[in-house]
């Protein structure tokens, strides 16, 4: 068994709480809560770096296939930010554990899934369903989508970080 | 000062989306401007810069701004000055360029297409929209009062890169 140990310094700190920050923000997850979960993300991610990978990614298949069985959209909805608000912890941290373990480009391509994750959170927090639609407003900005449609494309995401990690983890 | 060539990667569904490519050259820098026809799904442009800054006749940087932020990336963090590999990643056709530290990039790209080489066109100053310059009004409010000027973002760096004579 490897055992890794991870050094914090102040500013992974700093960026930690501002993530917490964020994660509050959008979603309202209260602070211990997230500690709970960050905790059990970083450990995941931790140990995702040292090659074992296949927790993580089932954890995050588990809940892609939880949130797809719910059939009732307004029921799905729920799910959603459930999923993308521990996926914005996911891909946060693994920014950080790629640059610490890697260098200063390394979090790059996982930034830009963590980027992306925060827009949806963003707009599963400024979404109302009206029928089989889903309309979004933001910032004075309206937009509408097909229910079904918006739910495909935001589980292709997760499928697509997914594979991204295992991927990673099978070139060492 | 020559531009580099740029290899671009496309989710395949964002493919359509890319409308125009524009090179716009300034005193110490180029822009590659990528134009999408839609951001996040709003029916805006998204005009995304790729920029390129040069020092005494050599590029020495290139500055990108994904999600409203900034990221500056060494040229010897890249390895090569001449050939740019960069890929815009989901919706919001974030910018990500290829490092030397970055293992992730050619996983990303492999459902990606390309790479193709843009034709760019190029693009005066004055015709390049003032919301792709500074997009602020679109950044808000997590960005709040930050400045997210590309051109000022530029000279700032210059100007710190001539202040340090080293870069």
């Amino acid at each position: 068994m490897t055992v890794v140990s991870v050094r914090i310094d102040s500013a992974t700190l700093s960026e930690i709480e501002s993530i917490r920050e964020h994660v509050e923000e959008l979603a309202g997850v209260d602070r211990a809560e997230f500690i709970r979960r960050g905790a059990a993300v970083a450990i995941e991610i931790a140990k995702l770096d040292v090659g074992q990978v296949e927790k993580s990614a089932a954890a995050l298949d588990k809940m892609v296939r939880e949130a797809a069985k719910v059939g009732d959209d307004s029921k799905l909805l729920p799910v959603l930010l459930e999923v993308y608000t521990a996926l914005y912890a996911v891909a946060a941290l693994d920014t950080i554990i790629q640059m610490v373990f890697r260098g200063q480009h390394a979090g790059d391509v996982v930034r830009a899934y963590r980027e992306s994750f925060r827009e949806i959170l963003m707009e599963l927090s400024n979404a109302e369903l009206e029928g089989d639609t889903l309309v979004v407003r933001l910032g004075g900005e309206e937009k509408k989508e097909n229910v079904r449609n918006y739910v495909d494309r935001v589980l292709e995401e997760v499928r697509s970080y997914v594979n991204l990690i295992n991927k990673r983890r099978s070139r060492k | 000062m020559e531009p580099p060539s740029i290899k671009v990667y496309i989710p395949r569904s964002e493919r359509i989306h890319l409308i125009k490519q524009l090179i716009e050259k300034g005193p110490f820098y180029i822009i590659f401007w990528f134009v999408f026809d839609h951001d996040w799904g709003f029916g805006r442009e998204n005009w995304e810069p790729v920029a390129v800054k040069y020092h005494s006749g050599q590029p020495s940087a290139v500055v990108l701004r994904p999600h409203c932020s900034w990221k500056i990336i060494d040229m010897q963090d890249i390895g090569s000055a001449e050939v740019l590999h960069v890929l815009f990643r989901g919706r919001g056709h974030a910018p990500v360029v290829k490092t030397l530290d970055d293992v992730d990039f050619d996983i990303e790209v492999e459902e990606y297409d390309g790479p193709f080489e843009p034709k760019f066109e190029e693009v005066n100053v004055s015709e390049v929209p003032s919301q792709a310059v500074d997009p602020r009004i679109w950044c808000l409010p997590r960005t709040f009062g930050q400045r997210l000027d590309i051109r000022l973002k530029l000279k700032e760096l210059y100007e710190i890169q001539i202040i340090e004579g080293t870069r």
